[in-house]
Formats: C-alpha cells, structure tokens, sequence
C-alpha cells in the first residue's frame, strides 16, 4: 500500500499546487487567467454559484453525451443484390451538395446483401440530422435516400424500408 | 579527335561567388556599353522561347511547362535562334534570320538588329550567352562555319566581332540548342540520339558525358542556378531534366511544354527554376516518396488560368507542404476538396469515388495499393479519364494483392490527357488523400465520424478533489472499427493531445475492457506518433486485456509556451497542437462484437513513474490511474488507493472513480469540447452543465457546445 498522507495537512498542500497537480519540486503555478472578452454576440449564460464539487450526481448517472442511433435498412426484392450504405453528416450547407452526404464525414459504411442490414451507431447530442445513401455499383448510381432528425422519442432510428 | 584539354566535371559555386556575379552584373547594367531602358528587369525565373517561322515570343515556366506569349510580333518577318539571355545586361540575344546577324531583345519584345562582323554568311540556330564571360557564342556544324564567340563588350555604335573558336568539322556536332551553366564556364547540349556533351568554348572542344536516355530534336536547352540541365523537345514538347551531378546522368521526364518545329530558348541560367515568391503552383500534399516536393519533381499544376481544378477552390504555393505539414492545414485553405471516396477500399471489390470537376478534362489516379511510399505503374487505378463539369463517378477495383492499411491516393485533372504521378503540367490541380485499404467485407463504422472528434479530459488529482477545470489532461479521439462477420477485426484510435493544464507528469493510455492481450496475433499492432512510425510497441506487458500505451509522460511530447506553466490553458499561451497519434490494431479473426467494448473503450491516465504527488511520501508511479466514472482499473492499478482521499470508489458496486457526491475525475464528450480556462469551474464555464447533470442527462444534454459557454471562461484559441 502506498503511504498516502494524512489528511489533516492535505487542504494546505492542495492549496500550493491549485489546478492539477504539482510536480515533486514544481512550485505552484502563479499564473491567473485573465478574462477573454466575450465574442458571442448574445450575453453567455447565467453564471452559477455551484462548483462541480457541490453537485449531487444521480446515482448510477454515466455523464454520457451520446446516444444510441439504430439504422435498420430492409428492402424488398427490387433492389439489387449488391448494394453499398453510406450514413453520413450532410455537406455544409455553404457548398453546392447542401443535403447530400459529405462521404469525409461519415459514421458508417458497408456493403450489404439482399437489401437486409441492421446496426447501432453511438451519435453526440448534438448531432441533429444524418443522412443514409444506397448505391448500386452496376450502374453507380444512388437508388435511396433516407435522412435522419432527432425527434424527442428517447429511441432514436433511422429506418430504410421498401 | 579528343580534345587536348582536360574537362572536369561541374563543380558548384558558393553563394558568395555567386552574389559577386550577381553584383558584377548589376554594374554591367550601370555601366555596360549594351546598357538600355529597355533591359529586362531581373533574372527571371521563367524561361524565354521563341518559336514559329514568323517569330514569336513565349514565357514557360520550366516547372509546369506552363506558357504564355509574350509577343507575336518582335519587329521581324522572319526566325529567330539561338536564343540566349545575357546575365551581364538582362538583354536577350538571338540570332535573326531575316537580318542573318545577332539581335537584341529588351523588356519591349522588339528586336535591335547589330551590326558584326567576322561571322560566315549563315543562319545559326544554336547559341547561348556566356555567364562568366560578356560574349555570345553561336554554333554550326560544317567546315564553312563551326563555333564563334561574340564579343558584346563594344562602345556603342561600333560593330560587335565575332571570332571563330573552331571549325564545324573539328566540333561536329548533331545538336540545335546549347545552354552555359550557371557556375563551370562549359555548355551543354542533348543531341538527337540522346548523347550528352559538355562543350569548352575557350577552345572549342566537346566530351561526350553519356546519354540520357531519350532522343529526339531538342530544341532549347536551360540551367537552373542549382545546375539542373532541361532540355525541351521539339516533337511533344517534354521537358526533361538532366543532373549533372550524377555519375551518369539521365533525362527525367520534368514538365509537359509547348510543341513545335521550329523552337529555342534561354533563360537566365542564375535563377531558381521556381521564385520564392511564385504562388501559381498547385502541388500535392503526399510524403515526398511519392514524389510531392519540386526537389523531387513532384506532381504539380500551373493554375494561372484557374479554369481546370477538382472541387471549389485551388490553392498554389512555390513548393509542397508534405504531409502532415501540408499547407490545407497550415494556412486553413483545404483544396483537397475534389474527391469524395464513398465506398471503403476492400480488397478485390470496387470502389465507388466522386470526382467533382471545375471543367471538362482528363482525370488520372494513383494508389500505392502494396504501401511502399511510391506510385508504381500497375497502381494507376484510372488512366486519362474523360470526366465533365460537376459529379463524376469514377469506380475502382482494389487489387486482391493490395497491402491492408494506410496508404495514399493521388488524383490529377488536367487538360493533358496522359501525365504521371510525378511532374508538371501547364493547368490543372493534383490532390493526394490518405486512404485505408481494408479485407472485403468489412463495415467500418467511425466514431463520433470520420471527422469530427471526442474529447477526454481529466483532473488529475485523484485520489484528491480537483478544481475541475476539467483541463489536466485534454486528448481528442477519434474510434474506427471494423467489424466483418460479427467480429471486430480491427480498429483504429487516432488522437491528439489538446492540453496539459496541470504539472503532474502523465502517462495517457487506452485500454479495451474484456479484450484477452494474449489473443493478438503477431504484428496485430501499428503505432505512429505525429505520424512518425514508432519501433516501440505500444501493447502493455503484464496486462491481461489490451493496454495501449500512447505515451508514458505526455510531457515529453509538449512544452508550455514562453512565460506559460501550462500547455493551451492558459490566455495568452495559444499554441498549436504538439501530438497527434494513430493506433491500429487487428484481431486476426476478430473478436465478437457481442463482447468487444464499445466506444469510447476506456481511455485512462497513470502517473508517470518517478514523479511525486502531493499526498505521497514516495511516487505512486504506475499504479496511480484515473478513468472514466464506471470503469475498472487495470491490472497494474494500486488497488489500496481505492477509497483514498476524496475517492469513494466501491469495486463490489462496481463503482470507481467517484466523489462522495459523485463527481468523476474524468469525463468523455461526443464531441470537440472547448475545455475551461485554467483555474476555471466547469459549472461556471458551463452553465448548463450542473442541470444535465442532476437531471441524469434528461435536460441540457447539449451543454458542452461553445454556444452554451461563458466564452470568457473557455480556452477558445479561434
């Protein structure tokens, strides 16, 4: 077991070494920050009282800031045999293919067989819109679209049904 | 006959020797005899060529073979040859046809025609102006004529005088152009079946060197101030480029010039072949193996005219940023922006990728499908691709032989149909992509995607209660995997180190909760630090799961900046990101996806052996970790530490790394967080965050967004 220090003296050398730790012989940092200024036009939030240390967490709360997106493709016997899933973010909306896939920026990308193919994706919270492409290789040609917005069911899916 | 006198091969001058010619022929221009308004303004980069029976005047840039007129009409109805610039008054002299006697030709494009005398009435169509000497020397092969110097160091008004050096049957040569170079007093000429000779013009004899290994006519001959011989061909206007520093010297193939039938050029032989300042050249972005640097004749594009590029925009730069340095993201200009790859590269199957071009033109494409660092001539995967304005679907089939892992693609447009990985053309855009080839049948999912990142960040006080800044130690990360049959077969984790707001020494690791370190097969693991291949595995020992090291100090790989304490915490202390890493890991047959962990796995820091902390009476080294709320320690964890200080860690409740109230050390955001300021509560940075957080998530869940920051509160170098 490590020798872990006592307590007692622990308030006073958390002080000397403020943020993070400090370093056997480092004295502590003495540098203050110095405010920015704001450079968002609408006023930031309220400030709080409360510091980290005060909040009660709920208990078993995993402090996750994604979520589970289920993407279930299920085509019918029109399709081809061979088809390719892209989901992706959609191009900025400054450029030409707003609302098309941006292929750089994607979550997923596989093949799939006889139009079948299910999968769940881990997505931030503020990702609001996806959208899922199938191609057909003979000829290369996108056959289905399908977009993605987060609703406030606590199950989110992207479905592509036919 | 060989000639008497002994040649030695080029021996490069100082830069000194070279400013004393530079100054020597700045006061040639102040006080030469041939000194007019007229005269060209410097030593400029771009070649001169003249062509056409009525002759015309073009400017090349030897680098791209772009090219433009300068003049269609320089006072003559008839040729021009033997073209030279003449470093000692900026003036270009030539030989003209309609006159059969030396010109002139300044800043203005007109000829001055000058009276001389000694020289046999004939047209010559090869010469060159000295560089250490005043003298234009001019040459034809024959008994009636051979090789004459030029005197042009005459008062004004006198005519020049010209004496022969040697008759055209002793020098008897087959070439059309010569060019001085730039330091060794000798000129140089490609003859029609490619020999390469060396001419002393102080006494007029030739050494055959070699041969290059291309023939034809060339027509104009150039040096470079590095003492690069190009030569250019009349047929289809290639440029080649010759070393002569080489034992034995061989023709490149350089740039795609103007063709022509009638054609000869000069340049200043002083001049790099690309000025500091030309920013009219787009190259690509790949290491230099593939050929990327102009050093290297790396593929690059003259985009003056800016009608031919891929995607929206074209950047142009004098020479290369190789990856990772390339300039998309050193000046935030990304023109690698015409390519999209919808597919993933399996093997043996095709590929689906979107070329979006400005204009009509020819696509051509490389992918170094066996990873050895150079475009090989079965890797090119589309050859002379018509494609028009906009989308283009282009289908590739990645070769059952291809090497698993990261490579690099290359894509040119042009107006040129049929290029190389390497070299210069006259318009167009070259963008190179790091790629990945994977086994086929693979879903490869990107986690948050594939160009966005998470974010890490820790106090690192445990088992001691931070000032959660949250800024301690700050990584971005980004998780692929790829997942075949139900089982993961691989993943890739890449990263980046965005702040150390704490002096503790760290080590920052990712273990993968479950995954047996005994089931990897040989090699499974390939480990780049700022895309630096690492010898040094980063795989654990003593570990029972996957343990991946990415560094045991992160303080070895950053520094704070001047008159900082920490590294991008602190206002007033912005600096760039100082480490990025990428780990792959393959599984062989993978391992089931129903047991592998899911993403974010469980990143962690340890304290670096050796280094105290306060509350300890040795250096708890190793055996000091910190992860995220809900995850386990490692093997190598000093379970005694648990419920240590402010830690009420509680392992039969699987509960670790947790306060009294339940605050973690740690948190992990789906998305590229702007961390708090030095010293700076998350709470107050983040308003919003205490609501997510004693509501369980259910509100705010967003308060990570910059727009729900106090900005005054956030390290927000943009």
């Amino acid at each position: 077991m490590r020798n872990f220090k006592s307590w007692a003296i622990l308030p006073l050398l958390y002080t000397l070494v403020a943020c993070g730790g400090g370093g056997e012989e480092e004295a502590a940092p003495t540098a203050q920050p110095v405010a920015t200024p704001p450079t968002a036009s609408a006023p930031p939030p309220e400030p709080t009282s409360t510091s980290a240390s005060d909040i009660a967490v709920p208990s078993g709360f995993d402090f996750k800031t994604s979520d589970t997106l289920s993407v279930m493709v299920s085509l019918n016997s029109s399709y081809p045999d061979s088809l390719f899933l892209t989901v992706c973010h959609k191009q900025s909306s400054t450029t030409s293919g707003a609302n098309q896939s941006n292929y750089e920026d994607c979550l997923t990308r596989t093949r799939i067989a006889d139009g079948q193919f299910e999968a769940d994706l881990i997505i931030s919270n503020d990702v609001d819109e996806l959208i899922a492409t199938l191609w057909s290789f003979d000829p290369v040609q996108v056959v289905k679209t399908s977009e993605w917005q987060r609703t406030a069911s606590s199950t989110q899916q992207l479905l592509i049904a036919e | 006959m060989k000639p008497a006198h002994t040649h030695t091969r080029p021996h490069y001058r100082s830069i000194a020797t070279r400013l004393v010619l530079c100054v020597a022929g700045a006061l040639s221009l102040l006080i030469g005899q041939q000194v007019s308004a007229n005269a060209f303004d410097d030593c400029p980069s771009d070649a001169f060529l003249i062509q056409h029976t009525n002759a015309r005047l073009f400017g090349v840039n030897l680098a791209t073979g772009y090219y433009r007129e300068l003049e269609d009409d320089l006072g003559t109805n008839d040729k021009i040859n033997a073209l030279g610039f003449n470093f000692h008054d900026n003036f270009l002299y030539g030989w003209g046809y309609e006159h059969r006697g030396p010109v002139k030709i300044g800043a203005d494009y007109q000829i001055s025609v000058l009276p001389a005398e000694g020289l046999p009435d004939t047209n010559f169509y090869v010469g060159d102006v000295a560089i250490n000497e005043n003298t234009y020397y001019v040459y034809r092969s024959g008994s009636a004529y051979g090789l004459y110097a030029i005197d042009l160091d005459v008062a004004d008004g006198e005519p020049l005088t010209a004496r022969r050096i040697i008759d055209g049957s002793a020098l008897k040569l087959t070439i059309f152009d010569i060019a001085f170079h730039p330091d060794n007093g000798f000129a140089y000429a490609v003859d029609r079946s490619g020999n390469l000779h060396e001419i002393d013009v102080s006494v007029g004899s030739s050494q055959r060197i070699g041969n290059v290994g291309v023939s034809g006519t060339f027509g104009a001959a150039y040096f470079d101030v590095d003492g690069y011989l190009y030569v250019s061909r009349n047929s289809d206007g290639y440029i080649f480029r010759i070393n002569l520093q080489d034992a034995s010297p061989s023709a490149q193939f350089y740039a795609h010039g103007p063709a022509s039938n009638n054609n000869d050029g000069a340049r200043c032989a002083l001049a790099p072949i690309v000025s500091d300042t030309d920013s009219d050249i787009d190259f690509g972005d790949a290491p230099d193996s593939y050929g990327t640097l102009l050093e290297n004749n790396g593929a690059r594009h003259n985009i003056s005219d800016n009608t031919v590029f891929l995607g929206a925009q074209v950047d142009g730069e004098s020479d290369a940023y190789v990856a990772p340095l390339a300039d998309d993201e050193a000046d935030g200009v990304d023109d690698e922006d015409g390519v999209q790859f919808v597919t993933g590269f399996e093997l043996g199957t095709q590929s689906i990728v979107i070329a979006n071009a400005s204009t009509a033109a020819y696509l051509n494409g490389w992918i170094d499908w066996n990873r050895n660092g150079t475009f090989d001539t079965d890797e090119r995967v589309i050859s002379q691709q018509i494609v028009t304005g906009g989308d283009n679907y282009v289908m590739i089939t990645t070769p059952i032989w291809a090497e698993t892992g990261p490579t690099w693609a290359r894509f040119r447009l042009s107006s040129t149909a049929n290029i190389g990985p390497t070299g210069g053309v006259s318009d167009g855009e070259v963008e190179d992509y790091p790629i990945t080839v994977v086994a086929n049948g693979v879903t490869e999912s990107t986690y948050p995607s594939a160009n966005t990142w998470s974010t890490i960040a820790f106090e690192d006080n445990w088992p001691l209660q931070g000032d959660y800044d949250m800024n301690d130690l700050v990584a971005h990360l980004r998780f692929r995997e790829l997942v075949r049959e139900e089982k993961v077969v691989g993943i890739e984790v890449s990263g980046e180190i965005v702040a150390v707001g704490g002096v503790y020494h760290n080590g920052f690791a990712i273990r993968l909760p479950g995954v047996n370190a005994t089931s990897l097969p040989q090699n499974a693991i390939e480990f780049w630090i700022d895309d630096q291949p690492q010898s040094q595995s980063p795989l654990e020992s003593e570990q029972g799961e996957v343990i991946l090291v990415v560094t045991n100090d992160v303080w070895d790989h950053v520094s704070p900046g001047e008159g900082c304490t920490f590294h991008r915490t602190e206002i007033g202390c912005e600096s760039q990101i100082q480490m990025t890493f990428k780990v792959r890991v393959s599984f062989g047959l993978g391992v089931d996806s129903s047991v592998f962990p899911a993403v974010p796995y469980d990143p962690f820091m340890y304290a670096t052996p050796g280094y105290g902390r306060v509350g300890f009476d040795t250096p708890p080294g190793r055996g000091l970790e910190i992860h995220l709320p809900g995850q386990s320690p490692t093997d190598l964890f000093d379970m005694s530490l648990l419920g240590q200080g402010d830690d009420r860690s509680n392992p039969s409740d699987d509960l670790y790394f947790r306060t009294e109230t339940g605050m973690p050390w740690a948190l992990e955001i789906a998305s590229e967080w702007k961390y708090p300021l030095e010293f700076e509560d998350i709470t107050d940075a983040y308003p919003l965050f205490e609501s997510f957080v004693i509501s369980a998530g259910e509100e705010n869940a967003t308060w990570y967004l910059p727009e729900n920051a106090d900005l005054s509160l956030i390290y927000y170098p943009e």
